[in-house]
């Protein structure tokens, strides 16, 4: 655990310092978005009707290119070596790196996403409640796209097929955080069944997710 | 039993076998599949004669998800047990099973055309199929991107194991979010809903993909196999003048 503190509050460091690497998440996002709402057109109906989906594939995009390279430094100056020789086990070291990716990507993003979908002129009133329910989903992305870098990490094959590997498993999160937003926005219910599984699929991810990665970081090593 | 056939001599004996015999099954069910499929099945009375795509369409969707059933049971042998020839084989079934895959996309979209009008529809088991598609593409990408073959097969282990927990969620998802696909109708508890001429066909086909299979990822093993030691004998054998080298290949043993 002082591990892993210690681990993370050196990435945060690092990326508060360095050209404001947290920035590129909540940047990627906002210009995806409007980009998409400059392909979509100004007329409102279809402007509002596309929102929930804008949203979250913003969200998965940033997210998985965001995370893309988060491995790839420690590899490449040995660090992770390093680590991986004085470390029982890699686990701390994953979730410092889940954590850096919650607070440096994930949710800024989230603090984003009322602005966004303002100008995809969402009622104000259900801005809370949709960005609450992108933080729901937030951690299947980011752990699905942390698999990805993990088991491409080792492979020094770049991140576009991390993004790849990791395209089928976006789906159900996908799927479901879209539902759930449109749902909420359509009908008002917010703990509906969609933003139930939403949770459940984070919950699933968290489980599955670190020990694959664990394994592939190891292997990489090697 | 996995670990009886993990000595390539015997899986190569018991290989040398099966794999004539698959092809002969393949090749005699697959005529008589298309033959009874194409000139003796009846043509639906409502859809006509584009009923005849699913003698190919349906066992192909079936093979699609088989295979990466084989390639995840395959991978996990692999990473419980360490046996090289599973991770063969699983990497033997991945290029068929995308084949299979592609075809039952391709002859889903054909069938779409005049029976809805379209020649996609984001309809749930085309969606999960297409999904699946581009795991597959992922497990072969990995393949392809590590050159030490013992190494890409730990790779590729972790993905094809994540990916089968993955499955039933993927379906479970696209299923939720949108069916207008009719619901099965061979697999059913009160027996068959579609006719005898039909089923034969059917089965005959299924049959034959299942041996084109089986065919193709034993010889997919036992060309690896062969390719492994040549390559072994090339590493043992004493350094030769650069001109000589291209003649190891047809050197006789």
């Amino acid at each position: 655990m002082i591990f892993a503190r210690a681990l993370l509050t050196r990435d945060l460091g690092i990326a508060m310092r360095s050209g404001g690497g947290w920035f590129y998440a909540i940047m990627f996002f906002s210009v995806f978005a409007a980009l998409a709402g400059i392909a979509i057109g100004p007329e409102l109906n279809a402007l509002a009707s596309a929102a929930p989906a804008i949203n979250w594939l913003a969200a998965a995009f940033a997210i998985q290119l965001t995370v893309a390279d988060t491995f790839e430094a420690d590899f490449r100056d040995g660090s992770l070596g390093i680590l991986a020789a004085e470390q029982e086990s890699l686990f701390p070291y994953f979730l410092a790196k889940t954590m850096l990716v919650a607070l440096t990507a994930a949710a800024p993003m989230v603090a984003a996403s009322p602005v966004v979908m303002t100008m995809f002129g969402v009622a104000p009133e259900k801005l809370f409640g949709a960005a609450v329910l992108l933080a729901i989903g937030a951690p299947a992305l980011v752990l699905t796209a942390l698999f990805a870098a993990a088991l491409t990490a080792g492979l020094r094959a770049g991140g576009l097929l991390a993004v790849v590997i990791a395209a089928p498993f976006l789906a159900p999160p996908l799927i479901f955080g879209v539902l759930s937003i449109e749902t909420y926005i359509d009908q008002g219910v917010f703990w509906s069944p969609e933003t139930l599984i939403l949770a459940a699929l984070s919950l699933f991810m968290s489980v599955l997710a670190p020990p694959f990665s664990v394994i592939a970081l190891r292997l990489g090593l090697e | 039993m996995f670990s009886r056939f993990s000595n390539p001599a015997k899986f190569e004996a018991l290989a040398g076998k099966i794999a004539p015999a698959a092809f002969i099954i393949f090749a005699a069910s697959a005529l008589i599949g298309v033959v009874m499929g194409l000139f003796v099945a009846p043509e639906d009375y409502q859809q006509g004669d584009s009923v005849r795509i699913m003698y190919v369409h349906v066992p192909a969707a079936w093979m699609a998800l088989a295979s990466f059933s084989f390639i995840a049971a395959m991978s996990f042998v692999g990473f419980v047990w360490r046996h090289n020839l599973a991770d063969l084989a699983a990497r033997s079934a991945a290029a068929p099973g995308a084949a299979f895959t592609a075809l039952a996309l391709f002859t889903g979209a054909v069938w779409g055309k005049p029976t809805w009008g379209a020649w996609w529809v984001w309809d749930a088991r085309l969606t999960s199929v297409l999904v699946l598609f581009f795991l597959y593409l992922g497990y072969m990408a990995i393949w392809q991107s590590v050159q030490d073959q013992a190494r890409a097969a730990r790779f590729a282990r972790i993905l094809a194991l994540v990916g089968a927990i993955n499955i039933p969620i993927i379906k479970f998802s696209v299923d939720w979010w949108n069916s207008l696909h009719q619901p099965a109708s061979i697999f059913r508890a009160d027996g068959p809903t579609i006719h005898t001429s039909m089923l034969i066909p059917l089965f005959a086909l299924v049959i034959a993909y299942m041996a084109l299979f089986t065919w193709l990822v034993l010889t997919g093993v036992r060309a690896d196999l062969i390719n492994r030691r040549l390559e072994a004998r090339q590493l043992r054998a004493p350094s030769r003048p650069v001109g000589e080298t291209e003649l190891i290949g047809g050197e006789a043993s």
